[in-house]
């Protein structure tokens, strides 16, 4: 996609994330532009450093530093995401350092998250009603947003719906780990709708809000070509990743995957919480001790592949984000359908040995 | 110890902070006898207060005439100039790895540590590792035979504390940073690769997978590394009577199997190190007996001329993988 000619200088948040990361590749030849990405944490920095970009530390939840960080910033694309804080607070403190810089565009990710579990044809006149954490801070993230559009900073809100990809942990690594594990299968429970987003649309989408001025303070759902259920997507993605078949889920070992989503959320808390009061000593211990080592492996394995609770919830639910107003006010189309940007993430995922 | 060579550490990321300053501090080292040097400030003040050391400077260059030695852990591509500039002003240096980023450089500093007298130790930590040593010596005793194949996997996501990032903003990445290691260790038990093919995944930037096939004589070798997923991190290389593997990790013991009655016992070696950062000691002391007593370095100059020829040649040859996502 070509921008607009005019001399720019884009920053992003969240640059070394899924989706901020794809946002430096897809602008690392962007001759036309400076871009900046911004780091939080440079041990992540692996995928974007493969591209000589500017890098720029960056911590959202430190106004004074912020403002420093962007100072000369034209544009800013904004996916620094993680904690409750970071999506409320870190978008507010963009925001105001956004105000005061005076940016041309500001692109708030937030998510259709913020929908909550409603059934149907949903299009931007829905009212919000999340119900999980992360909805709900993207709800809180997008009122900051609302607030600072009628100061008359030039905001887009856009909500993509379920975004895949190379280097998605949660709908592409684990779900495929999921299924070579025979964790997950078809069900009756997972007839749910799945609107998969490939992550170039997202980004095609991104770059039509920072050009486009028909895009200022709209809010649009971002969605992929075809929405079809869990279930074709487990059986594509099984296809194209195994010549097994895929398993049958019975009503009895979805009642256990219940049960176990149930249990296993206490425990990943529990485990999040120990992480971040004892990192240096809990990190030391798997160092220095090969049983613990592997003990602690197994469990995190463990976590990972099942199932919890808030996907079971997902995995029914039969809402379709409505892209008409994207279509229309950005001309926006998904180019990328699920057959097509599966086998390029499975081909990813076979070159990072991850499968 | 009776005499306290000054020693200035140039470069306070977290290798100072982990793996020098610790050893120091249990050598009972004169703290008035170290000099941080750094050019964040803050930073200075954080490891002075945490080490109880008193003397820093932003500019290594105001101490260049006013030390014995020096420990250079700046950014890679600062270690060539910055230990040219020491050496000429009559200073032992410890260089971290990689020494030279080309072998050019190479060709440079090994001229002037000649001319000078001054010597350099670098930080292969590897190639301390009582493992490393006992391979070496199997593989040079023939318990294996004639050496057929090598294969090395390093993968894991990029956890080093990193406080400035100077690992991503250049254009070489994974193969000189851990590739230093692993390359030189082919070279000091194998030899030095010939027919080499390197392709790796760098834009322009650093490279975070990097694949390198090699031969050396009738041993066809792999050396893979990856920063975005976990890899078996094992190793192994196979001779005509049997073979060694091991953990890449592990610096204490390794497999060895015999073909002929089909055995493989586990060596487990004395050490007195227990972990990773226990090997800091062994440098400091030999870096210290330079200075004082004219010792040889434990991994000279000279020794690692194998690896970083080679390592420059992948990246004078580098090609990218096929990546259809892009």
């Amino acid at each position: 996609m070509v921008l607009k000619m005019e001399k720019r200088v884009i920053f992003v948040t969240g640059a070394t994330g899924f989706i901020g990361g794809r946002v430096i590749e897809k602008l690392s030849n962007d001759n036309k532009n400076t871009v900046i990405a911004g780091v939080h944490n440079w041990s992540n920095a692996a995928r974007i450093g493969r591209f000589p970009i500017i890098m720029r530390h960056c911590d959202v939840l430190n106004l004074p530093s912020l403002k420093k960080t962007l100072n000369g910033v034209t544009h800013i694309i904004h996916c620094a995401a993680g904690s409750d804080e970071i999506i409320i607070k870190g978008t507010s403190n963009i925001l105001n350092a956004a105000m005061g810089l005076k940016v041309k565009r500001l692109i708030n990710l937030s998510s259709a998250a913020v929908y909550g579990k409603i059934s149907g044809l949903i299009d931007e006149s829905v009212v919000p009603n999340p119900i999980d954490q992360y909805g709900k801070a993207k709800l809180c993230g997008e009122k900051e947003c609302f607030k600072y559009m009628l100061q008359r900073v030039p905001i887009v809100i856009l909500r993509p719906s379920i975004v895949y990809g190379p280097f998605s942990q949660k709908w592409t690594i684990g779900i495929g780990r999921q299924i070579l594990r025979k964790k997950i299968g078809l069900s009756s429970g997972f007839e749910g709708k799945c609107n998969l987003l490939y992550v170039d649309d997202l980004i095609d989408a991104i770059f039509l809000s920072l050009h486009k001025e028909e895009a200022v303070s709209e809010t649009f759902n971002v969605n992929g070509p075809e929405i079809v259920s869990w279930n074709d997507y487990f059986r594509i993605f099984n296809r194209l990743l195994s010549s097994e078949a895929l398993i049958s889920i019975k009503h009895t070992e979805y009642l256990r995957l219940m049960v176990a989503a149930n249990f296993l959320g206490p425990v990943k808390i529990a485990a999040k919480l120990a992480l971040a009061k004892q990192e240096s000593l809990i990190r030391f211990i798997y160092r220095r001790f090969q049983l613990m080592r592997k003990i602690m492996d197994g469990v995190e394995n463990e976590i990972k592949l099942n199932i919890n609770s808030s996907d079971l919830r997902l995995f029914q639910l039969r809402a379709i984000y409505e892209t008409k107003k994207i279509n229309r006010v950005l001309k926006f189309k998904p180019r990328t359908s699920i057959e097509t940007g599966l086998k390029k993430t499975i081909a990813w995922m076979k070159h990072v040995e991850i499968i | 110890m009776s005499y306290y060579p000054t020693i200035a550490i140039v470069g306070c990321g977290a290798i100072v902070e982990t793996f020098y300053l610790p050893s120091f501090h249990k050598l009972g080292y004169a703290k008035n006898k170290i000099i941080l040097v750094d050019t964040n400030n803050d930073r200075l003040h954080k490891l002075g207060d945490k080490f109880e050391l008193k003397k820093m400077t932003i500019d290594y260059r105001k101490i260049l005439n006013k030390v014995d030695g020096v420990i250079i852990t700046t950014p890679s591509y600062l270690h060539f100039e910055q230990t040219i500039q020491f050496l000429k002003n009559g200073v032992y240096v410890l260089s971290e790895k990689p020494l030279v980023t080309s072998f050019s450089q190479y060709k440079k500093i090994l001229n002037l540590e000649e001319k000078s007298g001054y010597k350099i130790l670098i930080n292969h930590t590897k190639r301390l590792f009582p493992v490393s040593i006992e391979i070496k010596n199997k593989i040079n005793s023939g318990v294996i035979g004639k050496p057929l194949g090598f294969d090395y996997s390093e993968g894991g996501q990029f956890t080093w504390p990193t406080a400035s990032g100077f690992y991503f903003q250049w254009d070489k990445g994974v193969l000189i940073d851990r590739g230093s290691h692993a390359v030189d260790l082919v070279c000091w038990w194998l030899g030095k690769p010939k027919s080499i093919s390197y392709i790796d995944d760098s834009f322009g930037g650093s490279e975070a997978v990097a694949l390198l096939n090699f031969k050396i004589n009738s041993c066809k070798g792999r050396i893979k590394f990856n920063l975005f997923n976990k890899l078996s991190n094992k190793y192994y290389i196979k001779g005509a009577k049997g073979e060694i593997s091991g953990d890449i990790y592990d610096f204490t013991s390794f497999l060895l199997t015999n073909y002929s009655d089909k055995s493989t016992v586990k060596i487990t070696l004395p050490t007195k190190q227990k972990t990773y950062f226990d090997f800091a000691d062994i440098l400091i002391r030999n870096f210290i007996d330079m200075i004082s007593n004219h010792a040889d370095p434990l991994i000279s100059v000279s020794d690692i001329k194998d690896s970083v020829e080679t390592i420059d040649y992948c990246y004078r040859h580098r090609q990218r993988f096929n990546m259809p996502w892009f």
